[in-house]
């Protein structure tokens, strides 16, 4: 069986910092590669550098960006009434110019045996689309970094042919499924909340809107990465279940692999040609900071020391099994 | 008439408040990508000793007196068995080799491979890793000071 690695990059902002720190450790202490790296918002910012090795700009980038960097903010009001977002990300989309359009750069990135996809949300159709440096024209794809990283209200959408994109973590936050579809065997995904029983109550009451917004994402965000993470953990414990009737059909009934076969015909199988996945999760224990609109270096740099500590402690209790 | 007058301003300060709004100017900000491999080298090796040294004031204060000594050091390898034999150091000197080799093995930096053992090359790699180093000590000294 043909191995395949992927990383799975979830999104979160300026959380982001703490992914890049893991990474620190995975990609530079522990020497590991892969074939496949898919990330949303926070994480398709971190995808291309991750193809091109480039792990120096990678937390040059989240160890020094501040929040004038990502978005100026629009008079709150004015914003409301007029426009289609709270934040310009002009900035932002001047910053992935720099770091990504760059021609050598970006040729590296093409010339990668990592393939790169990004998850963005089509307003008008709903549905999630990826982008990829090889299937779109650079232009594009520069601007699917953008769509994929603009948190909708907070930031605008961005407009690519007749459509508008917008965050891929409106409906998927850590890229799961699209690593499954593309035939991973090995998956580490990095998620940037914990576990739902490591998420203190917030001891405060939401007054205005705009609290209440911020707080309604946040609830929302929770719920579509534990979703993603149910349901790859899922996808292959049916796998594995159905692999365990198959061997026991063998052992104790003396079956032959055709007489499986015959069993399961005529029975439309989902998982028909899937693999059971190995999955690695790294993710924070506790709560990194309250808002993940908030680019503070001091701060984004203690999550990157954070990213690293905790990749190193999930990587000592996987041993002696080793993530891949 | 007054009324007229102050309609006739309020509406022009509007106005003026618009085209300010849509000529809003915004300059070039935030950080530059790193292209050379020695910039590179620091930027790693800041992480990793502040990874490490995080909450570690006896580590802290051991590296910092031994930044000087470290910067006359002509080869990365004398650096690196310096700080082996200091048994707190240890771990920090296998953890900058690899960040620099991690580095080192890309394409891009050719050059810097190519001439790996020559003095000038080893010379900017020794001072980057002391600038990383001591940027590394900067930045928790200033969350501190922030505390």
């Amino acid at each position: 069986m043909r191995i395949k690695r992927a990383l799975v990059l979830s999104g979160g902002g300026a959380k982001g910092a703490f992914t890049v720190g893991a990474l620190k450790y995975l990609m530079v202490e522990l020497g590991m590669r892969f074939n496949l790296v898919i990330g949303t918002s926070t994480g398709s910012l971190i995808a291309p550098l991750v193809a091109i090795w480039d792990i120096a700009n990678l937390v040059h980038f989240y160890e020094n960006v501040e929040q004038q960097d990502i978005l100026i903010d629009r008079p709150d009001l004015f914003a409301f009434l007029f426009s289609d977002a709270l934040n310009d990300s002009a900035p932002l989309e001047r910053l992935i110019q720099r770091f990504f359009g760059e021609d050598e750069r970006y040729r590296r990135l093409l010339q990668s045996k990592t393939e790169v996809f990004i998850t963005v949300v089509n307003m008008q159709t709903g549905e999630v689309e990826y982008g990829n440096p090889h299937q779109d024209p650079k232009p594009v794809f520069l601007k699917k970094i953008l769509a994929s990283a603009s948190v909708p209200v907070m930031m605008p959408p961005v407009k690519i042919g007749e459509s508008q994109y917008i965050d891929g973590g409106v409906k998927e936050i850590a890229p799961l499924s699209k690593a499954i579809d593309e035939g991973a065997t090995h998956i580490v995904s990095i998620v940037l909340s914990p576990e739902a029983n490591h998420r203190p109550p917030v001891q405060k009451e939401f007054k205005s809107s705009m609290e209440i917004l911020k707080r309604t994402l946040e609830l929302l965000t929770d719920e579509i990465v534990d979703n993603d993470l149910r349901v790859a953990t899922l996808y292959t414990e049916i796998i594995r279940y159905m692999d365990e009737i198959k061997k026991r059909g063998r052992e104790r009934l003396g079956l032959n692999s055709s007489q499986i076969r015959g069993l399961f015909s005529g029975i439309k199988n989902p998982f028909r040609g899937k693999r059971a996945v190995r999955l690695t999760t790294i993710r924070p224990e506790e709560e990194l900071i309250a808002s993940s609109l908030e680019f503070r270096p001091d701060q984004m740099r203690e999550m990157v020391d954070r990213g690293y500590r905790r990749a190193k402690e999930v990587v000592r209790e996987k041993e002696p099994h080793g993530l891949f | 008439m007054i009324l007229k007058n102050r309609k006739v301003c309020f509406w022009v300060l509007l106005l003026s408040f618009f085209v300010l709004l849509a000529c809003e100017h915004t300059p070039e900000r935030g950080p530059e990508p790193l292209e050379g491999f020695f910039e590179k080298v620091t930027a790693l090796v800041t992480t990793t000793l502040r990874s490490h040294l995080r909450g570690d004031l006896s580590k802290q204060r051991l590296l910092e007196e031994r930044i000087p000594s470290f910067e006359r050091m002509t080869h990365l390898n004398q650096l690196t068995t310096e700080m082996r034999v200091i048994e707190s150091l240890k771990d920090l000197g296998d953890l900058i080799e690899k960040d620099v080799f991690f580095e080192l093995q890309k394409p891009e930096h050719d050059k810097e491979r190519d001439g790996f053992n020559s003095p000038e090359i080893q010379r900017s790699l020794i001072l980057s890793i002391t600038s990383g180093m001591k940027r590394a000590l900067d930045q928790l000294r200033e969350r501190k000071d922030a505390n």
